[in-house]
């Protein structure tokens, strides 16, 4: 077809021009589409930062307003500030992130750590999170690290580098209750027995796959 | 039993490095080169081709993965993915969906696209590998053409395809001297609505070689000066001079292996800034004045090596050398987000001449730049067979600066034929 304002011809199946949108001479069913029509999303992922972002301040200021007129001691509203950072993290770097599985897990038992430590440091005094919520994060860390590896063996030498380093977190809970006098040891004590089995098992066989791993991530 | 291989990595070159850390949830530094085919394209040949491509290029193999300083490259286990184009032109990378693959492959009716993360390679290289890419496809399909011009797994790999050539021909400069050849002052953003969502407007117009050749001898200019001044004068034409506060600016991206000899299939490439003074007579004939004297000026052998020596200061000194990753790329998205202006006008980029087969099952090819809000319409152009195939990818809904360039391309080169993905149907809120 051809379009007599622009003097170009056209070779896509439309009625108007593409530079112009002045009426086309020719016939429009000999022609094919050019391109595909676009399956456009009506929702841009980077717009849920913006919101989030909007959320989360409106409730920290309000809790912190809270907080502090009623003159407590305890500041709880940052447990609440520590909570929607952790929040966000989930949901960008967890949820709809694009990195593989071993590093969200890693990522989690990070963030994890960070997260009951700032509450523990907030809230003081409490013990459990040394006592049974630390031991479960870094068991079910290796664990699923563990299965992840038994699913998908070629992709086991990038893994063990993320196992050695949270089975070296893994000796938190055991310092934290000697260091502290937890009134109950033993969970802290098997998970960190079980990291250490981990992160013995994991040099033995991946030293070769770990060294090459710090090579990369050192750039030597 | 064989040993297995031992995997390999990749270091960014200077240049490719950047990308990766102004990665955003919105934007990747993409381009496509495309195809388009004689007969409707296999799906089962195109797979074939692209893991017989991936063995005779390794190194695009990989997967982006982040270190302490800097991202680096290691190798992908996982078969590339090859489906159906969904229209949406330059959509971001799903690394997930795509296998953490750094390049898509995907195909409709008889078009074979291939976007390509500029964090990986630059025009050169990815060329080569789509090239390759061809080849194999219709050696698959038992039409096999000539293998000149063509890198097949039948010739050896080179060491030269992985080094930096940044780092090969890095000279110490002064650090002042290349601040003032990079720092880029602010440039004419084209005004008008633009799209609300992903992909992009795509108007693409083909020229004869010959006719557009002896246009640019016409006004005594090389064709990349030509096409530069085309664009620049036709957004020109859609402005008032009195609304017009700041220069018209091109960058034109360079080859820097004319210059600096290396076979390296990564990136080796800069910018030549051309700004054409907002005063500048509105005339195409001083446009072409202006631009032919500033790309002169800045593709003298002592500019490139400032500029190439400035772009590899990210290896060279020790502050950011050592610098952790997370801290390079958040200093450099808030560099990008507290200057909000323009850089430039537009990218003109012109990848060349194909030589591939002659034409018997292959008839064209096209390179299309993505773009964003500050840089809404950019110009990627490439020959093949005696065409010139011009696209435009842009932000903006309306067409007048393409209306304006192919006016004028026809009353100076003949015909020209359009064609466009009519974006601008899909964006209604």
């Amino acid at each position: 077809m051809y379009c007599k304002e622009c003097k170009v011809t056209v070779n896509c199946k439309t009625d108007v021009c593409p530079l112009c949108h002045g009426k086309l001479e020719g016939n429009p069913e000999n022609e094919k589409r050019a391109f595909p029509e676009g399956k456009i999303k009506r929702f841009q992922l980077d717009w849920f930062g913006k919101i989030y972002f909007f959320i989360a301040s409106v409730i920290t200021i309000a809790c912190l307003a809270v907080n502090l007129a009623r003159n407590e001691k305890f500041l709880w509203s940052i447990i609440v500030l520590v909570s929607l950072v952790y929040g966000w993290y989930c949901i960008r770097f967890t949820i709809i992130a694009q990195g593989h599985f071993a590093a969200r897990i890693f990522g989690q038992a990070i963030a994890l750590t960070l997260l009951f430590i700032a509450v523990r440091l907030t809230v003081g005094g409490n013990h459990f999170i040394f006592i049974t919520w630390l031991p479960v994060v870094y068991f079910c860390s290796e664990v699923l690290l563990f299965a992840y590896i038994a699913v998908n063996r070629r992709q086991a030498r990038p893994i063990m580098m993320s196992i050695a380093v949270v089975a070296i977190l893994g000796i938190i809970p055991v310092c934290a209750a000697f260091i502290l006098n937890l009134s109950v040891k033993w969970p802290s004590i098997a998970v960190s027995a079980f990291s250490g089995a981990v992160f013995l098992t994991t040099l033995i066989i991946g030293r070769k796959h770990i060294l090459g791993e710090l090579k990369r991530y050192f750039h030597l | 039993m064989a040993n297995k291989p031992k995997a390999k990595w990749y270091r960014l070159d200077n240049s490719g490095m950047i990308y990766p850390m102004v990665i955003t949830l919105r934007t990747q530094s993409l381009y496509r080169i495309g195809v388009e085919l004689k007969e409707k394209v296999d799906p089962s040949y195109l797979r074939i081709a692209v893991n017989s491509a991936l063995e005779r290029f390794p190194y695009f193999k990989v997967e982006l993965k982040r270190g302490l300083f800097r991202h680096y490259l290691d190798e992908n286990n996982r078969a590339p993915l090859v489906e159906e184009d969904d229209g949406v032109l330059l959509k971001i990378l799903n690394f997930r969906h795509n296998r953490y693959y750094l390049f898509r492959t995907t195909y409709y009716e008889n078009k074979i696209f291939i976007d390509f993360f500029h964090g990986l390679c630059d025009g050169t290289g990815a060329l080569e590998f789509f090239k390759s890419v061809l080849y194999y496809y219709f050696k698959a399909a038992n039409d096999p053409f000539p293998r000149e011009n063509v890198m097949t797994i039948s010739k050896k790999q080179r060491e030269e395809e992985t080094e930096d050539a940044f780092k090969k021909y890095y000279k110490k400069i002064e650090l002042g001297k290349g601040i003032s050849k990079m720092a880029a002052g602010s440039a004419y953003r084209p005004n008008g609505k633009q799209f609300h969502y992903e992909g992009f407007g795509l108007i693409q117009a083909e020229v004869s070689t010959d006719k557009l050749l002896e246009a640019a001898r016409k006004h005594d200019c090389s064709v990349t000066v030509y096409i530069a001044a085309l664009a620049m004068y036709s957004v020109a034409l859609c402005t008032d001079v009195k609304d017009v506060k700041e220069d018209f600016v091109a960058f034109i991206p360079v080859n820097l292996r004319k210059k600096f000899p290396s076979g390296t299939m990564f990136n080796f490439t800069n910018f030549a800034k051309c700004p054409v003074p907002k005063e500048t007579e509105r005339t195409f004939d001083d446009f072409i004045v202006v631009l032919k004297e500033k790309l002169a000026s800045q593709l003298t052998e002592e500019e490139l090596q400032i500029k190439l020596s400035f772009s590899s200061l990210m290896d060279k000194l020790p502050l950011l050398r050592y610098m952790p990753l997370f801290l390079k790329g958040f200093i450099s998205r808030i560099g990008r987000e507290i200057s909000p202006k323009s850089k430039q006008t537009m990218i003109i980029s012109n990848l060349g001449n194909v030589k591939l087969e002659d034409g018997k099952r292959i008839r064209n090819f096209f390179f299309n730049l993505n773009c964003n809000e500050r840089t809404p319409i950019n110009l990627g152009v490439i020959s093949y067979n005696g065409v010139t195939t011009l696209s435009f990818t842009r932000k903006l809904i309306g067409t007048d600066i393409e209306k304006n360039f192919c006016r004028m391309l026809s009353e100076e080169c003949g015909e020209v034929k359009v064609v466009s993905n009519f974006r601008e149907e899909n964006d209604v809120l």
